[in-house]
């Protein structure tokens, strides 16, 4: 039988109120996740882990393949320039040599000379090797996605290293996989040392390669070329690791550009550093 | 033919054909998360997300409504950690503008849907941007954007052809 045709009128008008208010309703949701987010509360923080966590053996298991495939692309470049590669490393380690033996002296004099002072030592550090499974959304927030989490250790605040400096903090911590907050995120704020005068400033990301300092503390500029690294204080993270380089100088700003190279990322450490005895009455 | 008429297995392949939009969707989604370790990509990354939800919303509302949309975007923010909420509004948004005027564009050529998606996926980058920006409470770098919607623009006639193919295809209904 069929149904009158007012009746199937009057229907579609009831599907199509439904389907505006269900519009109406996703947009506000939208917003007010947009508003929790704002407010960092621990419950957006907590699905987002969840999500993250339950996704992660996916994307682990997508990100293998995908630097097998990026692996071999680079070393097909490689062989090609491997004549020349060859001539430079060979003067590289030429001149690392002599770094070696220079920084074997100065490592015994530091060593005698903390002995003569009773330095403190800073706290062993312990690293947990993780694997990038996630890289996205470079244009809104730089941040990465490990295999790593709490029950590997990881926990928030720590800091995330590879072999040429610091790639940025743990930000979110699931059960087994984490987000890391690059350094050159706009939100990220390191402290850091400046050069051979250890010029105190904070390094700014803007979500762009290269990051900014700011709060300059200390008599004159920062030259071109100076290192920076961590400085250690809120210790948040642990003083000395290289962060980058200083690479323009202006009245307004001092750029760096980060050791660490943000495409080339395959495997990082996370550093879990304590203070010593924080909460026992130490400096 | 009713649904009361198909036999389990035509059901269960009915079923199936229905949910192919919105998984090839989220399984493009995933695959975009993963590192590809191409110097410069990751900033300017198309949103494929965007272009299934374009197409779907014109061809197959029925298959890819608002909600699908929304859980697309919001699945994009958890996963790239982008500020939550931003992309799940420009999803939804893009879904909602083109399916109230999907008669205007269905069954148009493609020298039509072409630069109607490129508008509309200027509205969407632009709402993401103005969205994260707010959230993140920075102005965000433009360039980033701006290129990435130039990239999402290209990549629409390849992935628009492949869901095309799909249409009429792998998905569509066996019954009426």
């Amino acid at each position: 039988m069929k149904p009158p045709s007012g009746q199937i009128t009057r229907i579609s008008t009831l599907r199509a109120l439904a389907q505006r208010s269900m519009f109406i309703l996703l947009v506000l949701s939208a917003f007010g996740l947009m508003l929790l987010g704002k407010a960092d509360t621990v419950v957006i923080e907590r699905a987002r882990t969840l999500v993250a966590d339950s996704v992660a053996p996916v994307l682990e298991a997508l990100s293998r393949p995908a630097a097998t495939v990026a692996d071999f692309v680079r070393n097909t470049r490689e062989l090609v320039e491997l004549r020349e590669e060859n001539a430079r490393l060979r003067q590289e380690n030429d001149r690392l040599l002599k770094w070696q033996s220079a920084a074997l002296n100065l490592e015994s004099e530091n060593d005698r000379l903390k002995d003569l002072l009773r330095f403190r030592p800073d706290p062993g550090t312990r690293g947990i090797t993780a694997r990038v499974i996630a890289d996205s959304g470079a244009a809104y927030v730089h941040s990465l996605l490990l295999n790593a989490g709490a029950s590997d250790g990881v926990s928030k605040g720590q800091a995330v290293v590879a072999g040429g400096g610091l790639v940025g903090r743990v930000t979110e911590v699931g059960r087994r996989a984490a987000r890391v907050l690059l350094i050159t995120d706009i939100n990220s704020r390191i402290p850091v040392f400046v050069g051979d005068r250890r010029l105190r400033a904070m390094l700014v990301g803007e979500n762009r390669d290269r990051a900014r300092l700011i709060y300059l503390n200390g008599p004159g500029q920062p030259g071109l070329g100076e290192r920076v690294v961590t400085s250690g204080h809120a210790g948040a993270l642990p003083p000395g690791i290289p962060v980058g380089v200083v690479t323009a100088v202006d009245e307004k700003s001092v750029v760096v550009e980060p050791y660490v190279q943000r495409h080339r990322l395959e495997y990082v450490r996370v550093i879990d550093y304590r203070l010593p005895g924080l909460g026992t009455g130490a400096p | 033919m009713s649904l009361a008429r198909l036999s389990l297995g035509q059901r269960t392949s009915q079923f199936l054909r229905r949910q192919v939009p919105v998984a090839l969707a989220v399984l493009l989604l995933v695959l975009a998360q993963v590192p590809t370790q191409v110097p410069g990509l990751v900033e300017v990354a198309p949103m494929l997300g965007l272009i299934c939800v374009y197409y779907w919303a014109i061809y197959r509302p029925d298959l890819f409504g608002a909600a699908s949309a929304f859980a697309l975007g919001l699945l994009d923010d958890i996963l790239s950690g982008a500020p939550l909420g931003s992309g799940a509004l420009a999803l939804l948004l893009a879904h909602g503008v083109i399916s109230r005027q999907r008669t205007l564009f269905h069954a148009k050529p493609f020298a039509v849907t072409w630069p109607v998606f490129a508008v509309v996926a200027a509205g969407a980058y632009l709402v993401r941007w103005l969205g994260a920006g707010l959230v993140r409470g920075a102005v965000l770098p433009a360039e980033p954007v701006v290129v990435g919607w130039l990239m999402t623009v290209a990549a629409y006639p390849l992935l628009g052809w492949l869901l095309a193919s799909l249409n009429g295809t792998v998905v569509k209904d066996d019954i009426d």
